[in-house]
């Protein structure tokens, strides 16, 4: 019995050796760094929580922050609507409709670069496509990627736009509910609106919460488009890309580590919650009908 | 109770998942720059002691791709065959350049030589990256430090020591439309031009869609240095609040409150060399080398650019330095020299006296202008670079740059620069 045991750790040593050097070991190390003061050529030099402290006192880093949070915030909910419309949208019999669902999924199969430089040119003042359709019905440019209070909805126009990519999952999900619910309910007498309340939200719930979740952690994390596309009053340099400053323009790489790991217990602590919340909104259906199994057994 | 135990196991991989995609990039890099690095460097040591006898292997690392990689390959070539105790290969980086080499440097990997625009010189030099040229090159024969300008050299020294040898040094110079200047019936400008004159001429020709100037590649730094200032000065102490600074940076409000140039945005976004090219703006300042002779079909002028009490100007300075952990820099140094002798014969503007009249044969079309661009590279410079300087750009651009142009008091510009350039500087 015990040598079938060690045969299966040996089965999985592959795994479990390349889990330890390349994610144990560098977050091991990751740590320390984070606790010293290193300009990636010389050695590190311990600091203890000094870059902690300084980050504190830091306010570029506090506005990082806050552009990321505030993304985050109204991002994740927006996507995550604009999806799921997407996808009852698209989930409908009618003409055309794998047409307009590959058309909206196009966005999740183009290079982040390439959509960057496409919205780059978008939002522009003088050349881009929406001044031009603005200027159309008589409004002045407006300075998209210039003007600091317009950069952040400029970066959520670019959400809802890519939205299409992430209504593959709720499709998916849609399609899924059982067709008998829907009958049921139109023999109990319930209207549209209840039937989506109370039979597709919930049985979206599962999708919704793995949305939620991998959202979060994308907000969080923005970089691409943003290093690309940039916005004024720094209203565009978001958490990442005030991280990779540091590490690669400022030789701060102990500091950048030390955002890193602030900027890994908030993704965890929201993470934390959305999964502490889920039991209260988040419906499985296997969960329930396993139970309902046992119970007959 | 399953449900707990499959919600833990939830709970637990998202953890996982969610501290491998934050950090795996930070700690990844260092661990994959180490390991592969370390046997490299025994590799080549041993193959260096083994035999003297052999051509001693050096790297040059270069954001040059494309057309500009396939002609340093040829140059690099050439200067391997004339060549008899060392041999360069080039090393081509043509995205991320810097945060490419930093990783090969910190990964002790670095090439032994590497491009560098001048704002890193003092950051590289300061940490020890690239090794001081001085004992090494003071005995070279064909290193002829006069033969450089001495703006083009500074900016390869730090702390007294030249760290790197420039191989281009494009004074920035004043480009005129001719054509709008006659039809406006302004005088055209010349070499002893002050900014005064400049705003006049540029009302003259700011009309409906079109401007007098653009003035976006134009350093703030430049405003300072054109009355005698400086935003360090070269020990490195802050001297944007003297008083021949902030008249410079006053200047500067001056022009953009006189409205010949567009606004900052306007003209990024419709490419600040575009404009001029296109006929919207009359006068452009920008780099010697700039090809506007080849691609406008109006008369075009060259002066120095206007000065305040002194005659100054920008210049984009590139170099190549050697990095400290080559392994002969006495032969490196050489290698360094020859490299750079042969690329002042292919780069315009060359930031050497002996190398200018070769604008007129590799560009002839600049043959009208190469007075002025002597002139300009006489009293061209690059900034007095910090080891922080990449923060402190950042910090110019924030506190100072655009809040002159927004039109805040420049005192108070100033002083909220300089608090930020002390918190950098700490």
């Amino acid at each position: 019995m015990r040598s079938k045991k060690y045969t299966g750790y040996v089965y999985i040593s592959p795994w479990i050796i390349g889990f330890l050097v390349f994610t144990i070991a560098p977050l091991i190390f990751a740590f320390y760094v984070g606790l010293t003061e290193w300009d990636t050529f010389n050695k590190p030099k311990y600091v203890g929580f000094d870059n902690y402290l300084d980050l504190i006192k830091d306010e570029d880093f506090r506005k990082a922050l806050w552009v990321t949070i505030k993304f985050a915030i109204i991002s994740v909910p927006l996507g995550i609507a604009t999806s799921m419309l997407i996808a009852i949208l698209v989930n409908t019999k009618v003409r055309g409709v794998y047409f307009f669902r590959t058309a909206l999924y196009m966005p999740a199969i183009v290079s982040g670069v390439s959509i960057s430089l496409l919205w780059k040119w978008i939002l522009d003042t003088d050349f881009g496509l929406i001044n031009l359709l603005l200027s159309k019905v008589g409004i002045a440019p407006l300075g998209w990627l210039t003007d600091g209070a317009l950069v952040m909805p400029s970066y959520l126009m670019m959400v809802i736009w890519g939205a299409g990519g992430g209504m593959l999952t709720y499709l998916a999900g849609l399609q899924d509910i059982p067709g008998h619910l829907y009958e049921a309910a139109d023999i109990d007498g319930a209207n549209a609106y209840q039937k989506f309340k109370h039979i597709t939200l919930t049985m979206l719930t599962p999708v919704i919460f793995y949305n939620l979740i991998m959202g979060i952690v994308g907000a969080m994390r923005k970089f691409g488009d943003a290093y690309i596309i940039g916005g004024a009053e720094n209203e565009g340099r978001f958490y990442m890309i005030y991280l990779y400053e540091n590490a690669f323009k400022f030789f701060k790489m102990g500091y950048a580590t030390a955002m890193a790991w602030i900027l890994f217990v908030i993704i965890m602590l929201l993470t934390l919650l959305a999964f502490k919340s889920s039991s209260a909104w988040v419906y499985y259906e296997t969960e329930v009908s396993t139970k309902k199994k046992r119970k007959g057994r | 109770m399953k449900k707990y135990a499959t919600a833990r196991l939830g709970l637990l991989l998202a953890l996982v998942l969610a501290f491998t995609v934050v950090l795996a990039a930070c700690g990844g890099n260092s661990n994959n720059g180490n390991a592969p690095a370390d046997n490299n460097v025994t590799a080549d040591n041993a193959g260096n002691a083994g035999q003297p006898a052999e051509k001693v292997k050096l790297k040059v690392a270069t954001w040059a791709g494309a057309e500009e990689l396939r002609e340093f390959e040829e140059l690099v070539a050439k200067v391997n065959a004339s060549a008899t105790d060392y041999e360069i290969e080039v090393q081509s980086i043509p995205a991320d350049y810097y945060q490419k080499l930093q990783t090969m440097i910190a990964g002790k990997q670095s090439p032994d030589f590497m491009w560098l625009s001048q704002e890193y010189i003092a950051q590289y030099a300061s940490l020890g990256a690239i090794a001081p040229l001085n004992e090494h090159v003071s005995t070279i024969s064909n290193y002829k430090a006069d033969d450089y300008f001495q703006g083009a050299l500074d900016v390869g020294t730090y702390k007294n020591d030249l760290y790197a040898l420039p191989w281009i040094s494009q004074p920035y110079v004043l480009y005129y439309n001719q054509d709008m200047f006659e039809k406006a019936g302004v005088e055209l400008p010349t070499n002893d031009w002050t900014w005064d004159d400049f705003i006049a001429a540029g009302k003259k020709l700011t009309k409906d869609g079109e401007w007098g100037a653009l003035l976006n590649n134009i350093p703030t730094a430049m405003y300072t240095w054109s009355y005698g200032g400086d935003v360090f000065d070269k020990e490195g102490n802050i001297t944007l609040d003297s008083p021949e600074s902030i008249k410079g940076l006053e200047m500067y409000q001056t022009i953009v409150k006189s409205g010949i140039a567009p606004a900052r945005a306007q003209a990024d976004s419709m490419g600040n060399g575009d404009m001029f090219k296109t006929g919207k703006v009359a006068m452009f300042i920008g780099g010697a080398g700039d090809d506007f002779e080849k691609t406008t079909n109006f008369k075009i002028g060259m002066a120095v650019p206007p000065k305040g009490t002194n005659q100054v100007t920008f210049s984009w300075i590139g170099v190549t330095a050697m990095s400290s952990t080559t392994k002969n820099p006495s032969v490196a140094a050489k290698a360094l020299v020859d490299m750079t002798g042969a690329i002042h014969q292919w780069k315009v503007v060359a930031p050497t006296k002996s190398g200018f009249d070769l604008i007129k044969t590799s560009r002839p079309e600049k043959e009208y202008a190469v007075e002025t661009i002597r002139l300009a590279s006489e009293f061209a410079r690059g900034f007095n670079n910090q080891p922080k300087q990449g923060e402190i750009d950042g910090a110019i651009w924030e506190k100072l740059t655009q809040a002159i142009e927004k039109g805040d008091d420049v005192n108070a510009a100033v002083k909220s620069t300089i608090e930020k350039f002390n918190a950098i500087i700490k």
